[in-house]
Formats: structure tokens, C-alpha cells, sequence
């Protein structure tokens, strides 16, 4: 399964990729992921958070609610429930998250040791590469 | 914010029950909990159900009757589909999607699939062994 996941250029911007949650690559094998801590992350309608990076590669299960996420050259995605994504910008100009709707956006934001590849830098490579449990 | 459990009694029996995560407000719109400790996740597929229980074809992974117990301590987000879990003291309870349940460790519980939506589970493991049979503690 691919997971949108935010990355950071060369030059400080924020962008989008994709980083595949399998080992190997569109198997059905879960690919395992250590985690440092959870937590629950809560936000009301109307809640905007200005560009910043991560503080940490994260994971975030959508439980409730919608959210916009633009990147610092202004590409827009989408969350909603039952969304998985990853912001993994931990440095540059980052992102801003905007909360869509009338429904509280709750989400699982699980912080991880290691910054998931992207999936452009893992084409090519041979099952096994991934860290595996 | 309250998750849920499938828990045990005092008896040693799987039965419902709830986890308060206490939340903290940071702005006004914004609010988040304490970090709590964790080990690793995955996120994956799962396979569906054909029948109900009261179906006589029902015949889940396992076999009707089966129970298994809650294994090392985690956290399961439903990302999609939906599972039913049944169990000791006769409750069922169904789990769909932005649902977080809590799966103690000796919990002992049937579950079935049934969902015509293919699952996808979010599960999040928490340090402990499949052992530590105690209530789940939150960092307030």
C-alpha cells in the first residue's frame, strides 16, 4: 500500500511522494516501522497551523474529520478518516495543515526513529531492503 | 478522549471496556496528549467474512467457536471495513473505521471480519510482552 508522505528538496521546500508500507513493495507483507511515542492529536473546525516542518518523521491515522495539507510550493492533498499519511519534512519551509468541515479532526500521530524512504528512491531495489521484523 | 478495550474483569474475563487518554489543550481549536510510549507499527490487509453468525455457512478463520487472546499489548486504528470481536461475557462489538481499540494482552475474544469492505488496519504495538495482563497506563 503507498502512503502520501511529505518530503523535503534540496532547496528547503516541502513536497509530496509516496512510501510503500509493504516489504517487499505491493506484497502483502506488513513492512514494520519503531516508533518513539503516540499520541491522540485533536482539532477543532477552523483550526489553521501556519507553514512549519515536522518536529519528527510522524505517521498519521485519520480517525475523524478532514484536513488540507499544502506544501511550500503550494501542492494541496486531502485527509480524511481512514487515511494513513506521513509527514516526514523535518526540515525547511514545511507545511500548513487547515482543518475542512464541521467535524473534529482526530488523528493517531505516531512519532517514528527513521524517516520512511520514499518511494522514488526505492524503486530498484531488491525485496529484503527494508527493514524487516 | 475515551478508546476503546476489550478488557478483562476481575474474573480473568474478556469484557468491553474504555481507556481515557486525557487531552491538553495547546490553542484554541488544538489539543493533543501526552506522548506515550510505543514500538513499532504496520499497517495492512486483512481478509473479509462471507457470513453472519446466524448464517449456517459461517465459518470464519479459525472455526466458529474460535478465541484467541489479545497477544503483546497494541492498538488497533480501523482504517476501513469493519470487524465484529465477541467477548466473554457475551458482548459483541463492532469496530469500523476511526475506531480505536485497545487489545489487552490475556484478553481472550472471538473475531470476525465480516465486512463486504475489504479491512485495513492501522495497529500500533506498545512496549510489553503478551504477558502483562495489566490495565493499559496512560501518561496524563
Amino acid at each position: 500500500m503507498k502512503l502520501s508522505s511529505l518530503y523535503t528538496d534540496d532547496n528547503g521546500d516541502s513536497y509530496f511522494d509516496y512510501a510503500e508500507s509493504a516489504n517487499p513493495p505491493d506484497s502483502n507483507k506488513e513492512r514494520v516501522q519503531d516508533v518513539v511515542h503516540w499520541q491522540i492529536w485533536e482539532m477543532q473546525p477552523g483550526h489553521f497551523q501556519d507553514f512549519k516542518p515536522a518536529d519528527a518523521p510522524q505517521c498519521c491515522a485519520m480517525l475523524s474529520g478532514k484536513m488540507e495539507v499544502t506544501t511550500s510550493t503550494g501542492e494541496k492533498r486531502y485527509f480524511a478518516r481512514g487515511d494513513t499519511w506521513l509527514m516526514q519534512d523535518v526540515s525547511g519551509k514545511g507545511h500548513a495543515i487547515r482543518t475542512l468541515g464541521w467535524e473534529s479532526c482526530t488523528v493517531l500521530l505516531v512519532t517514528m526513529k527513521e524517516i520512511m524512504t520514499p518511494m522514488t528512491e526505492t524503486e530498484g531495489r531488491a525485496p529484503g531492503e527494508y527493514q524487516q521484523r | 478522549m475515551k478508546i476503546f478495550e476489550i478488557g478483562i474483569d476481575a474474573n480473568g474475563r474478556s469484557t468491553p471496556g474504555l481507556v481515557d487518554v486525557p487531552l491538553k489543550k495547546v490553542s484554541d481549536t488544538e489539543a493533543i496528549s501526552e506522548p506515550q510510549p510505543g514500538a513499532y507499527w504496520r499497517v495492512g490487509l486483512r481478509f473479509t467474512g462471507q457470513y453472519t453468525r446466524a448464517e449456517p455457512d459461517y465459518d470464519p478463520r479459525g472455526g466458529t467457536y474460535e478465541q484467541h487472546l489479545g497477544g503483546q499489548p497494541h492498538i488497533i486504528a480501523w482504517m476501513s471495513g469493519h470487524m465484529d470481536n465477541i467477548m466473554q461475557n457475551g458482548d459483541t462489538w463492532r469496530f469500523c473505521t476511526g475506531d480505536l481499540l485497545y487489545v489487552r494482552p490475556g484478553s481472550l475474544h472471538h473475531s470476525n471480519l465480516r465486512s463486504t469492505v475489504l479491512p485495513t488496519v492501522f495497529n500500533l504495538y506498545l512496549p510489553g510482552e503478551d504477558t502483562d495482563i495489566g490495565p493499559l497506563e496512560i501518561k496524563k
